[in-house]
């Protein structure tokens, strides 16, 4: 593969031909704020945190670092006044659509945002739409369980019709990858309530102790992308005490 | 030449030593005042099992035809050469679990904040450098070895000769 010179923050490297300007940076050490990316997704672009400026021969632009391939040799800075300003007006947008959303506090505070000018929603729970959730669930786990609604400001992120997400296998990726905790999710017992998806998915008992530990529809999914290997319906604990068992009656065995 | 971790079960005294090591080898700072102030939380990757009158520190296997590398959805778990260890890259991970229902052996687990998985890297930055992981040194007992594949059957082999000439000098 061609390898391509550009200069980061001054740092000259070769890298391979279309390397993501991010994934470059990073490598680099070089810290560059995100939220909508995702290094197990493709470029997205939604919340322009991470924009950098990007001089070719004369011409010097702003671009989104995560949606920038290096075709061409490119002198990338990420510390200009410009990048700075850029930055902080995307995050005061952010800001202004979740106010509430606690777990965003620090990194605004770090982009210099601290009340945002503008006037701020309240209806719409704490989702920036940065699509992370979204992109999870119709690309790496293969669902589309929820989608985008809605168009300009009226857009959010829902179940299709707004009605009960029925093809939600209760992965909990949603979860885990939303950065400001819009989506919720609650087990209790025998079920596992994806609150914000108004979903209910039954649990699986472990077949041992009897705790419930996976939802019976993930379990499905994982069973039939491994075919060919025969899953044990025991949970994890479970599994290793019988692991430690089995070596148990091996070792007695041997002993007597 | 690959090498694994190998439990002499006999040996295993539940001190639970090597969770401790595990936990600090993989954390921030890796000094045991500082780590209790860590956040998040250090967390082994091996975990002592009892079981009847035997304890076993389980960990990660690096099978050879690892099924959670075959079920992640993100290709987040992979091995550079078939004697390498399986890796998880925290980056790519999104804690989605698949692995965790996948592994026969229950040695995966969810980082403290959930988001992601961690297992047995068999300490990859220490025997980079030479050193061994970091269970095996901290076992008081020895009853963790990290061998060569190869010498197993061979030192195995030691073992039963032994017995045998134990049992017959005993008659
Ligand atoms: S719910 Fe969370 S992950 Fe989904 S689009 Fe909104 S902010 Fe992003
Ligand atoms: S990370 Fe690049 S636009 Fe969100």
């Amino acid at each position: 593969m061609a390898k391509i010179k550009t200069i980061i923050d001054g740092i000259e490297v070769e890298v391979e031909r279309d390397s993501w300007a991010i994934d470059v940076a990073r490598e680099l050490g070089i810290d560059i704020p995100t939220l909508c990316y995702h290094p197990a997704l493709g470029p997205y672009g939604a919340c322009r945190l991470c924009v950098v400026e990007v001089t070719k021969s004369k011409w010097t632009w702003l671009a989104t670092a995560c949606d920038l391939p290096i075709r061409e040799e490119l002198s990338i800075k990420t510390n200009t006044p410009e990048v700075i300003r850029s930055r902080k007006m995307a995050m005061e947008l952010i800001m202004a659509r979740a106010p509430r959303a606690e777990s965003l506090f620090p990194l605004a505070e770090k982009l210099g945002v601290t009340k945002p000018r503008f006037k701020c929603r309240d209806d719409i729970g704490n989702c920036i739409l940065c699509g992370l959730c979204v992109r999870m669930c119709d690309q790496i786990i293969g669902v589309s369980a929820i989608n985008f609604a809605n168009r300009g400001h009226k857009r959010i992120v829902t179940t299709p019709l707004h009605k009960k997400a029925d093809k939600c296998i209760g992965c909990n990726v949603c979860v885990e990858v939303c950065p400001t905790g819009h989506v919720k999710t609650l087990d209790d017992g025998s079920f596992r309530h994806m609150q914000t998806w108004d979903a209910d998915l039954e649990m699986l008992h472990c077949l041992i102790c009897d705790k419930p530990y996976i939802p019976a529809k993930q379990f499905k999914v994982i069973s039939d992308k491994l075919e060919g290997i025969e899953l044990k319906r025991i949970c994890p604990v479970c599994r290793r005490k019988e692991t430690v068992d089995n070596l148990r009656y091996a070792v007695v065995e041997k002993v007597s | 030449m690959s090498k694994a971790i190998i439990t002499d079960v006999q040996k295993c005294l539940a001190c639970r030593s090597c969770e401790l090591a595990c936990a600090l080898a993989h954390c921030q700072s890796q000094i045991l005042e500082e780590s209790l102030r860590e956040s998040p939380q250090p967390q082994p990757r091996v975990t002592v099992e009892a079981c009847g009158k035997f304890a076993v520190p389980i960990q990660c296997r690096h099978c050879q035809d690892a099924p959670c590398m075959a079920v992640c959805p993100t290709a987040a778990i992979q091995r550079h050469s078939e004697s390498d260890p399986v890796l998880i890259s925290r980056d790519k991970c999104i804690g989605c679990g698949y692995c965790i229902e996948a592994c026969p052996f229950g040695a995966m687990e969810v980082t403290n904040d959930g988001k992601a998985v961690v297992k047995c890297d068999l300490c990859i930055e220490r025997t980079q450098v030479g050193q061994p992981p970091a269970c095996v040194t901290a076992c008081p007992t020895g009853a963790i070895k990290f061998k060569d594949v190869s010498n197993i059957s061979a030192d195995r082999r030691k073992i039963t000769a032994a017995m045998i000439s134990e049992s017959l000098d005993n008659e």
